[in-house]
């Protein structure tokens, strides 16, 4: 016959709630502050159904100039990938390829209003019937490191060895992702996701970093919106 | 005296001397590296370029790889910043490869213009200059790679008709790359898949090619490649 304890471990365990307590707090204090802003501006309906997918895929023309980072880009197509609601996701290397040369960075279609053009090449419309694109979303945008201030200095002797000071730096994360619909070519509508944070490394002896998540935290409430929106999910609730 | 017989606060001596040689060479191999810039980077494309997926000119090309494509190599000593070298390798045919297969109804690769071809003129490839830009030069993130190709359009006789110089243009973020070998590799390739991209747009309308196309094609052929111009025009 099984005990209280047993069945119910966690309640009666004080060193593993310690534990866990422990960890959490860890968890917060190594992670620095990060406030965001989403805002959305809807077009026209929306709604994805099965055998549709969707691409995510970063502007790239100019030389020199700023572009979205692809780890950013990776990071949107994943978290609308994840999950039982999931959407699919074409991977943008893939789709340059299966549509070459229609969307590279200097052919690429600037405007949702030259996307009835490309639709009217045969082979071309007949490729994206075949992997299913519905929605084309671009992403504009980057994480910029705003200012940063301090110092922290290391030495080792023989009798060991430690770091001193201390760093703060200020991340602004600051990304606009534009949906264009592939069945009317018209832009569906418009997400920007913010986010900026300070990050701190004290240290006594051994550095703490105390990072702020800002691009991964603007890309996880950019993509949460995209899902809800391309699955107009906001209007039917 | 022979190294096995020194006394032990000789050996000592000598293990010391050669701890210090040790470190002088050490020190002296990162004066030769920090003096050098990062030494040399050497880049040999791979490539494994997609078919351009256009309406094809319906005219047969020889498509001409000659030798100084194939073995083309850029060197650059950027001061300060170290050697380097980007290698084309096999590039250029498999690009002009699948090129010809999405751009031409038929083509075929050669190195040179003979007596018994059939085909209705020839297209002769060469790369007149690369340039590359390092982030510590322009202060960006951004490897950046431009290729000047210069694409001669011959007749059935291997006569010039009409030259299209066409600069192409790729850039990679460091960050996303290991070292610079592999961001170098992605811009270069970058570069020629932007060439190869607009080429396939803008052949049929571009006035180089339409006086080539205009000389080899017969009437059908001709509509057809007023056609297909209109059909891949952006």
């Amino acid at each position: 016959m099984k005990t209280m304890a047993s069945l119910y471990p966690m309640s009666f365990n004080p060193r593993l709630l310690l534990r866990i307590g422990a960890t959490t707090l860890a968890a917060m204090l190594l992670s620095g502050c990060v406030s965001s802003t989403l805002q959305e501006v809807r077009e026209r309906e929306t709604g994805i159904v099965a055998g549709q997918s969707v691409l995510i895929i970063g502007k790239s023309s100019r030389p020199s100039a700023a572009e979205t980072e692809l780890e950013f880009i990776n990071c949107v197509a994943d978290d609308l990938a994840r999950g039982a609601k999931g959407l699919t996701v074409i991977p943008v290397e893939q789709f340059r390829d299966l549509t070459f040369p229609w969307f590279e960075p200097r052919t690429a279609p600037d405007k949702a209003s030259q996307l009835i053009a490309l639709l009217a090449q045969p082979k071309l419309a007949a490729q994206l019937e075949a992997v299913g694109l519905r929605y084309l979303v671009w992403v504009d945008g980057r994480t910029n490191r705003t200012s940063s201030a301090g110092s922290i200095g290391c030495s080792v002797g023989p009798g060991g060895g430690g770091c001193f000071g201390f760093l703060t730096w200020d991340d602004d994360a600051s990304y606009e992702a534009t949906i264009w619909d592939t069945e009317d070519g018209q832009t569906a509508g418009r997400i920007s996701s913010d986010a900026a944070g300070t990050s701190y490394m004290p240290a006594f002896v051994v550095p703490i970093p105390l990072i702020a998540r800002v691009q991964s935290n603007a890309c996880k409430s950019l993509s949460k919106q995209l899902l809800s929106f391309l699955a107009n999910s906001d209007a039917a609730s | 005296m022979k190294l096995s017989q020194r006394p032990d606060s000789s050996n000592q001596e000598l293990a010391r001397l050669r701890n210090k040689g040790w470190h002088s060479r050490l020190l002296l191999l990162l004066a030769v590296l920090l003096a050098s810039g990062c030494g040399t980077v050497q880049v040999q494309l791979q490539s494994d370029f997609p078919v351009p997926l256009v309406e094809p000119l319906p005219v047969s090309v020889g498509v001409l790889v000659p030798d100084e494509l194939l073995g083309f190599t850029h060197s650059e000593e950027i001061p300060g910043l170290g050697d380097y070298a980007i290698g084309l390798g096999q590039v250029p045919a498999d690009l002009l490869q699948r090129l010809g297969t999405g751009v031409f109804r038929q083509h075929q690769l050669q190195q040179a213009v003979t007596a018994d071809d059939a085909v209705d003129g020839y297209l002769l490839t060469n790369i007149e200059e690369v340039q590359l830009a390092l982030p510590k030069q322009t202060r960006s993130d951004y490897y950046e790679v431009w290729i000047r190709f210069r694409f001669e359009f011959l007749d059935q006789t291997g006569a010039s008709v009409s030259p299209w110089v066409l600069s192409s243009y790729g850039k990679a973020n460091e960050g996303d790359y290991r070292g610079a070998e592999g961001a170098l590799q992605a811009a270069a390739l970058l570069a020629c898949r932007d060439a190869m991209a607009f080429f396939s747009l803008n052949l049929a309308s571009h006035p180089s090619a339409q006086q080539w196309l205009a000389n080899m094609a017969p009437a059908q052929a001709a509509a057809d490649t007023a056609e297909a111009s209109k059909g891949n025009g952006q």
